[in-house]
This record gives structure tokens, C-alpha cells and sequence, in this order.
């Protein structure tokens, strides 16, 4: 049954919009494909690359996947019927290989020298040649911006006269600074909360007002952990791993506890066993779930928001085979639909065992919820993250722990890593890290999940140290 | 005071005060506060603030050696870098810049209305608001600048990601807060003592012409909000704003304002 007659029947927004855009042929392995070719390519270390790589608006080509269809085409391919994906699968490495020399863009930069650079080579719009720099990593640059960034103002004009102008006395001098800007009430008490606001999605009008008839949760539980998570000495896996909340002084709380609200409750009564962070607070699957027995909005928002990947910019599309099962009979089976949700329904299991808004029951679990949605449409369903399947490890079956296991091969995913290191990243320089950035921070992020084992604090510190941060 | 500075500002923006050489100073004709900045600044002072130059560029904030008309473009086109260098200084630090160079409270920088804070949320509802009692929810106050600074509301507005960039309104925002800050820190000084930034003159006097000690000033509060030395051209430029319109002799406290709000308000105060 096609998406547009279930559309009509669902008020599923965002299923919808999903439904409506994406194409019969497109090929959702390819980007997973394309990465296993490239696996050093920045747009695959972490993360698996979008369609856009290849497509301008799916199922329309851009230069660079006119060049690789055309690659196909000669081996022999025909593209029909449409949902044939096994021959291509077996054709597309030495079609990415025999178009490696060309310049499908016409932009100066051959195509495989634009995939190991991070950018575009099917847009000739995303390129640069770097040049060697005019200016060093500068101490005085460096420290003004530190202030500004991680202490909240400038520093005086007598304070930056006192830094050394020597590199390794100036960098141990925003060394210095850093151990009192991290420590400050404006990084973990501002800085960081904006960083969480895209995570957490406050409504101050559903919120924790005590006023407030419509009260549904309490989101600063969630800003606090987040911050708590992300200072001093601790590990930012956490995020999505913490069995406890932190109350407005600071301190962990341990136990499940209630605050009844009107419309939901204000306390985090989730059990300690069945918690993962920031992804199954009161807050999260109040205003994620809501009413979904499938919960869809709660698991693209733990994928795009803490591992990096935004499916709805057919980013990290790990197909699974078999999937989407259509448990709740939303039509996602259709080729245009499936694109996505043979990705996001396996992501998605996991979370039908917690209660979106329901009264005081608002954010605990129920076993019994996620079987009633997993055995719709003749079930067999599979609960999988990055290509690992957790129904079939007791220690990660969502049925015995809902999203623990979920989270647990989340953080222990290069794409945690490095969401981390590029969330404080962008912060650090105030914009999106470019393609000649991100070269230099993707080292950060193995030194972080080695060296620094997770403390997001010492990714600051290698962050100022960056010529992208430093140098004026 | 404020009507009659902008007034003052606009004389260097676009009418064409005396400078201090004797010739005509022109602008890009944006008006305001806004072109007194762009003048002042161009992007080649802001770029030297923080240690880049190019070899072709004027080395005295945009002013070419002959002392020709001042241009907010002077200088040849930037080389495109591969890296974006600069770093917007958005809400919090903006303020914080103001507050730091003028020694004022976050409550003395800007207030609309004289209720609602400019930039960011009131202390009282940081990092959230208070919770009010059962059957009265507490609603959060206006706060009429933070967007065009690149804040972002995420609690009432649900603005979640903060704009990137500086949008059109922004220079506007710009103008009005380092007016209002500087105004606030001039009645300070007019009325308390010791003054804190305007030492040395009277600013209750009924002219103020220029002389070593309005360029002490200056030179004080190129060190405040710029954390450097204000060049020769910048100081002569600033210090003809004593010199006021035809027919309309600022006083003291007008000239101090109009001298604060050239410098606080050049792009310099924006970007790291």
C-alpha cells in the first residue's frame, strides 16, 4: 500500500514529509557503500556519508553519481527492476574506483581527492585548495578568543599584554585560562546549556512551571545532567549512560522519584536499570513520543542529536534487511517510504517500551508496550544500531533493557566520539568546522575516546590548540 | 543627550565634518552609527587588532597615508582564505564587552523601555526561570536584541540554534546597545566621584574641544573595548568630533558620548 493513502490516514507529520520526498530509485546501501570504499574520508570516519554525495534531490543525479551510474551502466547494470540493490552493491566499488581520476564537477579537484578532503565531488560549490598559512597558531588571538568563547568576556588590555608571545608560554597561558573559564557558572551554566538546546527542545509552556496547567515535564533535569556530563572529570558516554539525575545544586540523585504534574510528571520515575542519559528522561519522551507506539521522533532525535546522523538529511542510512516490518501499519514498507525507515524503524524498537505523555506514568517503562507494537504486522522485527543486531544479545535486547543496549553501542561508536568533539568544536569557532577544519579535528577525536578517555573538558583543551581556533 | 549625538555621528558618517587636516571627510552614505563604525573600523583595522595584515593594505585603520578621503572599503580586496577567521562575539559576550569596557552592571547596559534587558535574560531567570506558585505560571520577560546578537530564546520562543551570522538588523542592535551603554557609564562619570572612564575633563562643561586630555579618553577606551592603542588617523578622527556641526557646539557630555560610541561601536567590538 502506498504512503500517500496511509498519509491521509495518519497524522504522522514528519512520516509524511518522509513519504513525500524520497524517490523509487534511489539506493539507500550506496552511502554505506561509498564508505566502505572510503573509509578515511572525513564524510565516513564517524558517520556515513548522505545521498547528497551523489544526488542534488534524490532520485535526480549530481555530476559525481552521473559519473558512477554511468560506470554502472557499462558494467552492465540496467537500474531496473528498481529495488534491485545486490548486483549493485557487487558492482559499486569498482564503479567508485574507475571515476576516482575525474573531476565530475569541473571544480580543479579530482573526485577522490575531493573525498579524502571532505567535500562535495558532485558539487562544484564545495572545494577549496589550501594554502599554506600566512600566520602561525598565535597566543594573544588564541587567549582573547578563549576568554570570549569559554569565560564569556574578553580579557582586559593588561591581561593580554601579560600573555608570552612565545608559542609554548603563550599556549600553557590559555591553558591557564581554561582552568578557570571551565570551571566558571557561564560555561556550565550558559555555554553548554545552549549547546543542549538543540538536544533538548525546552517548551517553557508544556514545562516545569508549577503554574502551568499544561505541565508535562521537566526539562531542567536534562540541562542539568548535560552540563553535570560535560565538566570537571567526567565521562561524556553519560550522555547517553547515566542511571542518575542532578538536582538544581548540583549533586547526583540516585532512585526513581515522583513529581506529578497535570499533563505528565515532573520527577524522573524511569527505573535506574532501564536509563540511558539524556534519551529517556521524563522530558525526552514526553515531548518525543508523545502518544507514538512506535516512537520514531524519539530515536531520530537520540541519532541526529547524539550521534550526529539526521536522517531526515539522509544522513547515516544503515539499511537492515527485511525492514521496515510496517509494525504499526503506517505504510513505510513502500519504496519510497522504506528508504529511510529500513533504517530508522530498527533504531526506533527500542524505545516502544517507554511511555511517552501518559499522565504519571510519563516517561517509565513498560515491556509489554514495545511486544503489543513489535508483534503487529506479523512481527519479527529487528532492533539494530550501526549494523548491530540487539535482539540477539540478551545483554542488549531492548525486551530486557529497552534503549540501554541501544545506548551502549551508541557511545561505543566512532560517531559518539566524534559528535562530541564537533559539538564543542563548533561552539569553539562560532560556526559549522569547514572541510579544511575538520581535517584537523578528526585526530581529536581518537585522542578523545583514547588518551582523554571521554572527558570532554580535554577536548577543549586540544580544540584552542587547533590552527582552526588559533590562527588569526 | 543621545538625539544630539547621533547627530554628531552622522556629521563623520556622511555630511562631511572638517578633518583634521582641513579636508572633507566622506563616507559610505549607510548613515548613523553604523557608517561611523564602518569609517572608523573597516575591516583591515579589525584585522590587524588581531594580528593578520596585508602587505598592500593602509597600516593606520583604513586611512591612506596622504590623508584622502576615508573610505569604509580602503584597502584592496582581502586574498579569499580557506579559513573564516573570524569569530562573531554574540549575546552574552557582547554584553559582558560592554559591561567589562565601560565598568557597568549587567543592568546598566541597556534597558528598552527602561524595563526590558537588551541582550540577554535577567539573573533572576538564569539558568531558568523561577517556578511561580500553583495556578500562576511565571512568564518570561522581552528581551528585544538578544536574536539580532546571535542569542537564541529556546524556553518561550523555542529558538533553538542561534542565528550564525549577523542578518541586516544586527549593526542596529549593535548602535542602540553601545549608545545605551555609553550613555549610561557619561552620566556615571557626570555625576559620581571619582569618574571611572572619562577622567580628566568636565563633562558638565559646555564644550569640550580637542586636546590632550579628550584624547586621553579616547586612547583609555581604545584600550577598554579594543584591548590596543587607537591609531594616529583613529585618534584624529574621533577627537574632530568635538569640533561638532555648523552652527551647533556639542557640549562636553555629548562630545564624551559621541567619542565612546565611535569606538565602542566600530566592527572591532563584534568579532574575535
Amino acid at each position: 500500500m502506498g504512503c500517500q493513502s496511509h498519509r491521509l490516514r495518519t497524522a504522522g507529520m514528519t512520516l509524511a514529509l518522509v513519504c513525500s520526498v524520497w524517490p523509487a530509485a534511489a539506493k539507500p546501501p550506496a552511502a554505506n557503500g561509498l564508505c566502505q570504499a572510503y573509509p578515511a574520508s572525513p564524510h565516513c570516519v564517524g558517520r556515513t556519508v548522505s545521498c547528497y554525495a551523489c544526488h542534488t534531490a534524490p532520485p535526480s543525479l549530481n555530476a559525481y553519481g552521473t559519473s558512477v551510474s554511468g560506470k554502472l551502466a557499462e558494467a552492465g547494470y540496467t537500474f531496473t527492476p528498481r529495488e534491485e540493490e545486490t548486483q549493485f552493491m557487487a558492482l559499486l566499488p569498482a564503479a567508485l574506483s574507475s571515476v576516482e581520476a575525474v573531476d565530475s564537477d569541473a571544480d580543479g579537484v579530482s573526485n577522490v581527492d575531493e573525498l579524502l578532503r571532505g567535500t562535495m565531488p558532485g558539487d562544484a560549490a564545495s572545494n577549496y585548495t589550501a594554502v599554506a598559512p600566512s600566520n602561525a597558531w598565535d597566543p594573544r588571538f588564541a587567549y582573547r578568543r578563549a576568554s570570549v568563547v569559554f569565560c564569556g568576556a574578553p580579557p582586559t588590555y593588561d591581561e593580554l599584554q601579560a600573555v608570552p608571545e612565545d608559542p609554548t608560554a603563550g599556549r600553557a597561558a590559555v591553558q591557564t585560562l581554561l582552568d578557570t573559564c571551565l570551571a566558571s557558572s557561564f560555561w556550565r551554566n550558559e555555554q553548554l546549556h545552549r549547546m543542549a538546546d538543540s538536544r533538548i527542545r525546552p517548551q517553557h509552556a508544556v514545562g516545569y512551571d508549577r503554574g502551568n496547567e499544561f505541565s508535562l515535564g521537566d526539562y531542567r533535569f536534562d540541562y542539568r545532567l548535560f552540563s553535570y556530563v560535560m565538566s570537571g572529570d567526567r565521562d561524556a558516554r553519560d550522555l547517553l549512560r547515566a542511571t542518575y539525575h542532578v538536582d538544581e545544586n548540583g549533586f547526583r540523585v540516585d532512585g526513581a522519584f515522583n513529581a506529578p504534574g497535570v499533563g505528565g510528571n515532573l520527577g524522573e520515575p524511569l527505573q535506574p536499570d532501564k536509563r540511558a542519559g539524556m534519551i529517556t528522561t521524563t522530558w525526552f519522551l514526553a515531548i518525543h513520543t508523545m502518544f507514538s507506539p512506535l516512537p520514531r521522533t524519539s530515536a531520530a532525535q537520540a541519532y541526529r542529536a547524539y550521534l550526529g546522523q539526521d536522517i531526515a538529511r539522509s544522513e547515516g542510512l544503515l539499511p537492515v534487511a527485511n525492514e521496515p516490518r510496517d509494525v504499526d501499519y503506517k505504510g513505510v514498507r513502500g519504496r519510497t517510504c522504506n528508504v529511510c525507515h529500513s533504517t530508522l524503524d530498527p533504531l526506533a524498537y527500542a524505545f516502544a517500551a517507554y511511555e511517552g505523555i501518559n499522565g504519571p506514568n510519563t516517561g517509565t517503562f513498560r515491556a509489554s508496550r514495545m511486544a503489543d507494537v513489535r508483534n503487529g504486522n506479523g512481527g519479527n522485527s529487528t532492533a539494530s544500531i550501526f549494523g548491530v543486531n540487539l535482539d540477539t544479545d540478551p545483554l542488549l535486547a531492548p525486551q530486557n533493557h529497552g534503549v540501554v543496549g541501544w545506548a551502549s553501542v551508541a557511545v561505543a561508536d566512532e560517531a559518539f566520539a566524534r559528535n562530541v568533539v564537533f559539538m564543542l568544536a563548533e561552539q569553539a569557532l562560532g560556526r559549522k568546522p569547514t572541510a579544511e577544519d575538520t581535517l584537523e579535528l578528526l585526530p581529536l577525536v581518537t585522542t578523545f575516546r583514547t588518551t582523554h578517555q571521554y572527558l570532554a573538558e580535554a577536548a577543549v583543551r586540544d580544540i584552542v590548540n587547533t590552527d582552526a581556533f588559533g590562527r588569526p | 543627550m543621545r538625539w544630539r549625538v547621533l547627530g554628531l555621528l552622522s556629521c563623520l558618517a556622511a555630511v562631511g565634518c572638517p578633518s583634521p587636516s582641513g579636508s572633507s571627510s566622506s563616507s559610505s552614505s549607510t548613515g548613523g552609527t553604523t557608517a561611523t563604525s564602518a569609517v572608523v573600523t573597516a575591516s583591515s583595522a579589525a584585522t590587524s587588532a588581531m594580528g593578520t595584515s596585508s602587505s598592500a593594505a593602509p597600516t593606520d585603520g583604513g586611512v591612506p597615508e596622504d590623508g584622502g578621503p576615508l573610505r569604509a572599503d580602503a584597502g584592496p580586496e582581502p586574498a579569499p582564505g580557506t579559513r573564516e577567521s573570524l569569530r562573531w562575539r554574540t549575546a552574552h559576550a557582547f554584553e559582558h564587552h560592554l559591561m567589562q569596557a565601560l565598568a557597568l552592571t549587567e543592568d546598566e547596559v541597556c534597558k528598552e523601555l527602561g524595563l526590558f534587558k537588551c541582550i540577554t535574560r535577567p539573573v533572576n531567570e538564569r539558568p531558568f526561570r523561577p517556578s511561580g506558585p500553583a495556578g500562576t505560571p511565571t512568564v518570561g520577560m522581552a528581551i528585544p536584541h538578544q536574536v539580532a546578537l546571535g542569542g537564541n530564546e529556546p524556553f518561550d520562543l523555542q529558538n533553538y540554534e542561534p542565528r550564525r551570522t549577523p542578518g541586516a538588523t544586527t549593526p542596529n542592535a549593535v548602535d542602540r546597545v553601545v549608545l545605551a551603554a555609553c550613555d549610561a557609564r557619561v552620566e556615571k562619570d557626570r555625576t559620581a566621584t571619582p569618574p571611572v572612564v572619562f577622567t580628566g575633563i568636565d563633562l558638565s562643561a559646555g564644550t569640550l574641544s580637542d586636546g590632550p586630555e579628550l584624547r586621553a579618553v579616547a586612547a583609555t577606551l581604545f584600550r577598554r573595548f579594543h584591548l590596543r592603542d587607537g591609531t594616529t588617523a583613529e585618534m584624529d578622527l574621533v577627537t574632530s568630533l568635538a569640533q561638532g556641526v555648523p552652527g551647533d557646539t556639542p557640549n562636553a557630555a555629548d562630545v564624551a558620548l559621541a567619542v565612546c560610541v565611535a569606538i565602542g561601536g566600530m566592527a572591532e567590538s563584534s568579532f574575535d
